[in-house]
């Protein structure tokens, strides 16, 4: 039997109990819900990493139908706005890696950041701590695409370094290495225009 | 989201100033309402060729294998 739903009560309804909804009761209707929630999201993410709108509605496009059409495959295990938030970023990611042709490669050893906390890392980068609004903007643009997806992931989305671990199914050393990079990157453009 | 990283270590004054920045270039335009229909126009048609796929490959071979079963049963019987 069908659940009466009104606008009022589906905003207290939790994704994870939408999903039920949809998938084992075939509530389609609710994926309305669903991209609703997400929508801007989705598209405010596209926009950051791609920086083209155009091509933003595209990603966006391709992100939601996979997002809605795999409903069944999230399992509950994580938080779903996790789940979506991966989805986006691994779809866009490999987009722009596809379109530059270029591969990340990594050269320095992981293992010498095992040990080295993420704080203590980032105290190393004292020109950041000069950077503002106005240059951020500009050079950001400068990086690549792998560069701005770490910086964001960490610093406008406020993962911690395990959940970019487990996004990226790499390890914590990994992501540390590849902030440190994308920071030192930031840094060297940052010393280049003063 | 955020919620997730409260019991990570205290955030060092770069952190702090670095998450201030990213936080302010967040863009502020909703998404294009017309990709609304796009999705869901792709969602229906991805529907539907599961449907039909279905049909073609479990429904369509169940419903052999049931009539291959009632031709046995009806030869079983004709020679009773």
């Amino acid at each position: 039997m069908n659940m009466p739903l009104d606008e009022e009560n589906i905003d207290d309804i939790t994704d994870n109990d939408l999903i039920v909804l949809i998938v084992q009761e075939g509530r389609r209707e609710l994926m309305h819900v669903i991209y609703d929630r997400y929508a801007d999201k989705v598209y405010h993410k596209c926009i950051s990493l791609s920086k083209d709108r155009v091509l933003s509605e595209d990603l966006m496009h391709d992100v939601m139908v996979k997002i809605l059409a795999n409903l069944s495959q999230f399992k509950g295990t994580s938080d779903f706005s996790f789940w979506v938030h991966s989805i986006t970023y691994n779809y866009c990611m490999d987009y722009l890696r596809k379109k530059k042709k270029t591969h990340v490669t990594e050269i320095l050893d992981y293992n010498t950041f095992d040990a080295i906390a993420e704080d203590e890392i980032e105290q190393e980068n004292n020109i950041l701590k000069e950077l503002r609004l106005e240059q951020l903007a500009r050079i950001f643009e400068n990086l690549d695409s792998d560069e701005k997806g770490m910086l964001l992931m960490r610093y406008q989305e406020g993962l911690s370094i395990r959940e970019i671990a487990e996004m990226l199914d790499i390890s914590e050393s990994a992501v540390k290495m590849r902030l440190k990079r994308s920071r030192d990157r930031l840094a060297e453009l940052l010393k280049s225009e003063q | 989201m955020k919620d997730s990283i409260k019991n990570t270590p205290e955030k060092t004054p770069l952190q702090e100033h670095l998450e201030c920045l990213f936080e302010q270039m967040l863009p502020e335009d909703n998404a294009p309402e017309d990709v609304r229909s796009r999705v869901f126009d792709t969602i229906d048609t991805l529907s539907l060729v599961g449907d039909l796929t279905a049909l073609f490959t479990v429904e369509f071979g169940q419903s052999e294998f049931e009539l291959i079963d009632l031709l046995g049963k009806g030869k079983d019987s004709d020679k009773k």
